[in-house]
């Protein structure tokens, strides 16, 4: 006994040591199988300083020098700006009035050297997608200077009209004379639109790369559009991190909530994605944002697939609703979007509709995504030949989508070339791996 | 907005204004722009002896002041870039009248790293004179060179160097510069045929009150520019490079800025200004030297700025005179006289007597351009200006830029 127990306690201290082992190797390995992230954020989240309390100081500063000189123009196209900052931000359209009714007061005040003035209501425009408008204030600004600013806008109207070579040529230039985190991003996203996946992302690190302590907006913006190119490239725990990230550097970033509710659906974590789409909707109780209409949407994706039929019938009816009243007023151009939904919930009295929106907005604007919807809306009108020749367009644009790809299988086989069919699906699982039935089911593929 | 200002701009777009050449003079919207980074926009230089601003400090200090971050806002904290590097260039001139050569024979250079909890941001400073470079992240005392935030007193960071030391403050302070910028726009648009015929209102709206500018302030000893030689004349100007994304390990400067009124005020092209704040002023003296291959790359710029002064009325002689007084663009001062703009001019024409934080330089610039015809804006530091808006008092000691709004 005596002596058993010196031997005893060896090997109680050998297993104990043997699990620390394993403790400390599952720990390492679970550590070092965590995504890493392209470029961590180097500054203090929520550092910035740019609060609510520093929106409502800006506001103050602004209305108060308005008020010393009511007749000047300047401090007014400032405070137009501001409001614009806080549209993009929030999404809230609220904003957006507020800065056009700034511009223009400030453009009365001083009609000349006021491109500032001209420049916040060419994107107002361009947020209403109405991009002629947008393009036309734009030149109407470079006639008078080479202003960097309204080329950087040409080329993002440009990239939303597929024009991708255009936009390349206006951002180019930009990027030769000043590198910078937005014009690096704004020429990923063209490369991206043109399937230049390589350059693109190596862009993005160089965007990421010159990031500023002060930017949170383009700071969490950049993570959010990589995030959401490895979320269609099946790297769901990496797309995830970038999400969470923006959101931890600019909290309730419309944009990554809403990428993140889709993410959590896709991965079947219901409840997840449900919180991130009230988060958006919660937090403009009582108007209504640009974003509505996607987090309506989102949830009646959760109910659909969780067979609550009642349930997502509510929520496309409230996506409907704001959509609708969008594309009524001519507020913000939703055309497209509402074309989706109605082609989405399938109700088969909605399918000329959807047709009907989807070629009207073609005329706006032909990028790959606008050519998806009509060759989706065409493929559930019995128009599967011309719904061909459509998506055959959009993917001649370059982009490496494998919802386009999935989508012209579908179109393959419902003109019966089966064996096309099975190709297209082939290149859709080699970009997206994780394309599952439920994504399928949650992109509108088919089920 | 840059303040190097435009003021020659004025009677310029007037007169270019018939032919269609219409140009937005002000970089004022620099700072609310998206496209460009506020940290990464010079706006002033001001250089001077340090016992001119203040009587009773040591004889023989110099003060360098960088300004950038334009129309920050009151009680917001802004940052330094964390990418770039924030310098001052001087030469040593040996004869006051000289032709600046734009080449450097020293530098400070600024680089400065993530805010900490406290919104204070870790500098490294490179100090290069006479061949001798020295990087360093701490003061003499061996604590972290650091910059002042908002709402603290300024911190002073004591530099050691190879030979005596310098003083540095990094931070917000009150922007120091005042110019009526939209009246400025209205009468030009008048003269231009653009608007109403307008004057200079009395007294003017100084669109710079209450706003803040990030500042770099150095105080350095007259021995360690010196270097060794008995100038006492120098040339200064300052510089933003950023990391050259194309080329590994190479810097590419994106700013560049001396005098008020000079790259601004005579080029009217925002290509050639981004061409001109990409180079160095030694570009502009190989190119008033007759260098082939500079003046053929600055023919178009050149062009440009003789026709923007032919239209002013200046003829040829004086076109030439106002070329060789203004480029290369540089910040002189001849340390044997009073600091202040309009102090001394040389042979040239060319101010040398570096820039105190109150002159006035718009006035300055109207008059030179105008022959006197225009006084100025009728704004001033201390006012009365319209509306009330002043600007607090400077301070007494370095780096005597006022408190931040």
């Amino acid at each position: 006994m005596l002596a058993s127990r010196p031997l005893e306690h060896s090997l109680k201290s050998l297993w104990i040591g043997i699990a620390l082992l394993l403790a400390v190797i599952v720990a390492i390995s679970t550590y070092t199988a965590r995504p890493s992230l392209p470029e961590a954020y180097r500054y203090r989240f929520g550092s910035s300083g740019q609060t609510g309390d520093a929106f409502e100081r800006e506001l103050a500063f602004y209305q108060e020098r308005i008020r010393r000189n009511p007749g000047d123009g300047l401090d007014l196209a400032a405070l137009a700006g501001v409001y614009l900052r806080k549209a993009r931000a929030s999404g809230w359209s609220g904003w957006y009035l507020l800065a056009e009714q700034s511009a223009q007061r400030s453009l009365a005040n001083l009609p000349f050297a006021n491109s500032g003035a001209w420049l916040a209501l060419a994107e107002i425009a361009s947020a209403r997608h109405d991009f002629i408008g947008a393009l036309q204030i734009a030149d109407q600004v470079l006639k008078q200077r080479n202003d960097e600013g309204a080329h950087s806008l040409k080329s993002t109207v440009f990239l939303a009209q597929g024009k991708l070579e255009q936009a390349r040529q206006e951002i180019e230039p930009l990027i030769q004379n000043l590198p910078s985190m937005r014009n690096l991003s704004q020429r990923a996203l063209i490369y991206l639109a043109q399937g230049k996946e390589a350059l693109a992302l190596e862009d993005f690190r160089r965007a990421l790369s010159l990031e500023e302590p002060g930017d949170t907006y383009g700071s969490a913006w950049v993570r959010t559009l990589l995030g959401r190119y490895y979320a269609q490239h099946g790297q769901h725990a990496l797309a995830a991190g970038l999400l969470n990230e923006a959101l931890r550097i600019s909290p309730q970033f419309p944009p990554a909530l809403q990428m993140l509710g889709e993410l959590e659906t896709r991965s079947g974590n219901y409840r997840a994605a449900e919180g991130h789409f009230n988060q958006m909707l919660f937090r403009f109780r009582d108007s209504a944002t640009l974003y509505d209409h996607a987090a309506f949407r989102g949830l009646a994706r959760i109910y659909k697939l969780q067979g609550d039929a009642a349930r997502a019938e509510k929520f496309w009816a409230d996506s409907e609703k704001t959509l609708r009243r969008d594309v009524n007023s001519g507020a913000f151009g939703h055309q497209r979007e509402l074309a989706q939904l109605l082609l989405e919930r399938g109700h088969s009295a909605d399918l000329p509709e959807a047709l009907k929106l989807a070629r009207s907005e073609l005329d706006n604007r032909r990028d790959a995504e606008t050519l998806n919807v009509l060759a989706w809306a065409l493929l559930e009108n019995g128009q599967a030949q011309q719904a061909e020749k459509v998506i055959g367009e959009a993917l001649g644009q370059g982009v490496k989508d494998a919802v386009l790809y999935y989508r012209a299988g579908r179109i393959q086989e419902a003109l019966g070339k089966t064996e096309a069919a099975q190709a297209f699906y082939k290149q859709a699982m080699t970009i997206d791996p994780q394309l599952d039935e439920r994504a399928r089911t949650l992109l509108g593929l088919g089920e | 907005m840059r303040h190097k200002f435009k003021l020659m701009l004025a009677g310029v777009v007037l007169a270019l204004g018939g032919l269609g050449v219409y140009v937005a003079a002000s970089d004022h919207d620099d700072g609310e722009s998206d496209y460009k980074a506020r940290a990464l926009n010079l706006t002033d230089l001001y250089v001077f002896r340090e016992k001119d601003q203040n009587p009773s400090a040591k004889d023989g200090d110099l003060v360098f002041v960088m300004n950038t971050n334009p129309r920050s806002l009151a009680r917001q904290q802004y940052y330094f870039s964390t990418n770039a590097r924030y310098e001052f260039k001087f030469s040593r001139v040996q004869d006051k009248d000289a032709m600046a050569t734009g080449e450097p024979d020293g530098f400070f250079r600024f680089e400065f790293g993530p805010p900490d909890k406290n919104g204070q941001q870790p500098i490294t400073i490179t100090a290069s004179r006479a061949g001798i470079t020295r990087t360093l992240k701490t003061t003499a005392d061996g604590k972290p060179i650091l910059t002042s935030p908002l709402s603290s007193r300024p911190v002073l960071n004591n530099v050691r160097l190879d030979n005596g030391g310098i003083t540095v403050f990094a931070g917000l302070r009150e922007d120091p510069f005042f110019f009526d910028v939209e009246q400025f726009f209205r009468v030009r648009a008048g003269l231009a045929g653009l608007g109403p015929s307008v004057g200079f209102r009395s007294p003017g709206v100084d669109f710079t009150a209450g706003y803040n500018v990030n500042t770099i302030a150095v105080r350095a000893p007259l021995e360690w520019i010196q270097s060794g030689s008995i100038a006492t004349t120098f040339d200064v100007w300052e510089t933003i490079s950023i990391p050259d994304p194309e080329k590994k390990g190479e810097w590419k400067q994106i700013e560049r800025l001396a005098r008020p009124a000079v790259n601004e005020g005579l080029v009217l092209t925002n290509d050639y200004l981004n061409t001109l704040n990409a180079v160095g002023p030694d570009f502009e003296a190989k190119v008033l030297k007759g260098d082939k291959d500079a003046a053929a790359a600055a023919a178009p710029i050149v062009a440009e700025v003789s026709t923007v002064l032919k239209l002013l009325g200046n003829d040829q002689n004086r076109i030439n005179a106002l070329l060789g007084a203004f480029l290369p663009d540089v910040m002189r001062i001849d340390i044997t006289g009073p600091s202040g703009y309009a102090n001394a001019l040389n042979k040239l024409g060319s101010p040398i007597r570096g820039r105190m934080l109150k002159d006035d330089v718009i006035d300055i610039t109207l008059q030179v351009l105008s022959n006197g015809a225009v006084k100025g804006d009728n704004v001033s530091y201390d006012g009365p200006n319209a509306g009330g808006a002043r600007h607090k008092p400077l301070l007494s000691d370095f780096p005597y830029l006022a408190d931040p709004n």
